[in-house]
């Protein structure tokens, strides 16, 4: 097939395809965690630290809760109380966790009564006044105008003091040794800053951006057995951000609303992110190398997971502090490593079971849909009169590398590796400053083979290999929506288009027109931007 | 990147190998009785079935005994089937 022929195809194909990737990378992806959109894990990155001076350190990055509305008041995001949110990291190869960051997190009401009433006003005339609780999660009063919350005035102001400890997990995440991260001041609490409910509160977007930091903390992971053995300085940081996953969702389910040229625009399109107007609630941690990999081992793999207590029962008669009662064992909701799997690879069926499964158990679970997957069988199905082709080598061993297992010399642990869904990363190759790196990651270090129908081959010389990018880790900008489209088309299986019988799609450019680019973030931790603010503008 | 150039169709003698491997290794897989083939993380508290107690006294004993940060989830599927909507399992002082 030609590329001229191809094209008209592709807006209808996109169409079919499109519309599962528009629950974004892990948005609300399966029936069950639609339900609990505080525990939803909706993109995991992790990566060498590009920024000057840090590559010492792997910034690791956990979202939850999608699609915020930034206006969502008066409650914004709060994190889930009674939930365990976790990062876990393989070092070993075993698809299972050597070391565990687990976060739990608190959100009193600001008074001196055990947190249940919260800031109050003095209320009616004078002599026979009322102290009434405030319905607002911030009272920066009084003020005409009101002060700014700030990271130092916030311990008066803000009526939902939101806090989280940190505990590193090091051998199983259930019975493995359990020890505290340390803050700053010896302590083990950290605060979370205030979602931007908006500028009228903190006085501007900039101010916002000086409180949020505020927030970046050091802290001290606990000796252990690796490298971190007298222990070792790492960043957290919990907080709002801005949506950080570019793709082009309203046009998407409006029956892919763009052109076959922009489908298929090589430069990835120039729609800005139609959800780039949401925020999501960032876990990030910036750990030095040695805390993370082993000594035989520079591949670490990771991914992150929610969990919530196995029972719960509704307080009928509610209160702040206790609107149920939850207990029972921790019970895992949400899995994410890798972007899209959960979208485009597992079967709706199975969404749930993935989320609640850990990598270990992949190969019995759902090792057909990576191998023999569906999508693009569906698309052959549905357009094989315009010459839309399925790949048509199997077992599909390449998704096999970019999901399970990883590149051999480049993110495949040694040995023999257990198959596992994850995000690996090869911590000893280079970063790429921002500016310079490749969109679609490390996609370019692989150049056409010898033949149409021979699978490409990995050369780090070829134009544009950025071999610090997806699916060498996942950095916030990899464009992974196109690098998946490409991929699920075969582009590792083959070259050219048209041209190779094995995948006859290989090299075609898809994209859907949203592009996603490293200039769009921060050169620093953590790298995701600035929320959306609740009201006023920037 | 220590290799310069490097075949990916090396990978599909990796799948059957790790394959092996996987198998080897997991000692999760048959731990428990399952309905759907799936978790094999989760224990048996209720190997009758559950017996004549009601749905909701089992919640609520999950909620006063298996409280533990290094506990398994237990097996739905030996959940009791028994609902008949008791008004009394949880009393208020079990919110406080």
């Amino acid at each position: 097939m030609r590329a001229r022929q191809l094209i008209p195809a592709l807006a209808t194909c996109a169409a079919m395809l499109l519309p599962q990737l528009a629950q974004a990378s892990s948005h609300r992806e399966a029936p069950f965690i639609s339900r609990m959109p505080k525990v939803d894990n909706t993109d995991f990155y992790m990566f060498r630290s590009y920024e000057p001076g840090r590559d010492g350190f792997v910034t690791i990055i956990a979202n939850f809760q999608p699609l915020q509305d930034s206006y969502g008041g008066p409650n914004y995001f709060t994190m889930d109380p009674d939930a365990l949110y976790e990062i876990h990291i393989d070092n070993t190869g075993d698809a299972k966790e050597d070391l565990t960051f687990q976060f739990r997190f608190q959100n009193p009401l600001n008074d001196t009564s055990g947190g249940q009433t919260g800031i109050t006003l003095d209320i009616g005339p004078a002599g026979s006044e009322k102290k009434v609780s405030i319905p607002f999660v911030n009272a920066n009063l009084p003020g005409a105008p009101a002060n700014p919350l700030t990271a130092a005035n916030q311990a008066s102001f803000r009526n939902v003091k939101e806090a989280y400890t940190v505990k590193v997990v090091r051998g199983d995440r259930r019975s493995g040794q359990a020890a505290d991260v340390a803050n700053g001041a010896g302590g083990n609490s950290f605060v979370k800053p205030l979602d931007f409910v908006g500028t009228k509160s903190f006085g501007s977007v900039g101010a916002y951006d000086t409180y949020s930091k505020a927030h970046i903390f050091p802290a001290k992971i606990p000796a252990g057995a690796n490298a971190c053995t007298a222990g070792a300085d790492i960043k957290v940081f919990v907080g709002q951000r801005q949506e950080g996953f570019a793709v082009l969702l309203g046009n998407i389910f409006d029956l892919v609303n763009a052109s076959a040229a922009q489908l298929t625009d090589p430069n990835g399109g120039s729609l800005g992110n139609p959800i780039g107007n949401k925020n999501v609630t960032t876990i990030a941690l910036e750990v030095p190398i040695a805390c993370l990999k082993s000594a035989g081992d520079d591949v670490i793999g990771g991914w992150s997971s929610a969990s919530v207590r196995q029972a719960r029962a509704i307080n009928p008669d509610a209160t702040y502090g206790k609107p149920s009662r939850e207990g029972g064992a921790w019970a895992q909701v949400s899995r994410l490593g890798s972007p899209l799997v959960n979208e485009v690879v597992i079967g709706i069926k199975d969404k749930d079971k993935f989320n609640s499964s850990v990598p270990a158990d992949d190969l019995k679970n759902f090792a057909d849909y990576i191998t023999n997957p569906t999508l693009p069988a569906v698309l052959e199905g549905l357009f094989g009169a315009a010459n839309v082709k399925a790949p048509t080598v199997f077992p599909r061993t390449d998704l096999v590398t970019a999901f399970a297992t990883g590149v051999t010399g480049v993110n495949k642990f040694k040995g023999t590796p257990v198959v596992g869904e994850m995000l690996r990363l090869n911590t000893a190759l280079p970063t790429t400053a921002r500016g310079s790196q490749q969109r679609l990651g490390a996609a370019l270090c692989f150049k056409a083979g010898a033949t149409p129908n021979d699978p490409k081959v990995l050369d780090t010389t070829n134009p544009g290999c950025d071999p610090a990018g997806f699916p060498n880790g996942r950095r916030p900008g990899d464009d992974t929506v196109d690098i998946a489209l490409r991929v699920a088309m075969g582009y590792l299986l083959g070259s050219g288009i048209g041209t190779s019988t094995t995948a006859p799609n290989a090299d075609l450019p898809l994209g859907d027109f949203v592009p996603q680019q490293d200039t769009q973030f921060l050169n620093e931790f953590p790298y995701l931007n600035v929320p959306n603010p609740g009201a006023g503008g920037s | 990147m220590k290799s310069r150039t490097w075949c990916l169709s090396a990978v599909g003698v990796v799948l059957a190998s790790l394959a092996v491997a996987a198998c080897d290794g997991d000692d999760a897989v048959g731990n428990s009785p399952l309905l759907d083939g799936g978790n094999a993380d989760v224990v048996n508290p209720n190997p009758d079935g559950g017996g004549d107690k009601e749905f909701a006294q089992f919640v609520k004993d999950l909620i006063l005994n298996e409280t533990k940060d290094n506990n398994k989830p237990v097996d739905l599927a030996t959940a009791p089937a028994k609902d008949t909507e008791p008004k009394d399992v949880f009393e208020p002082a079990f919110f406080k």
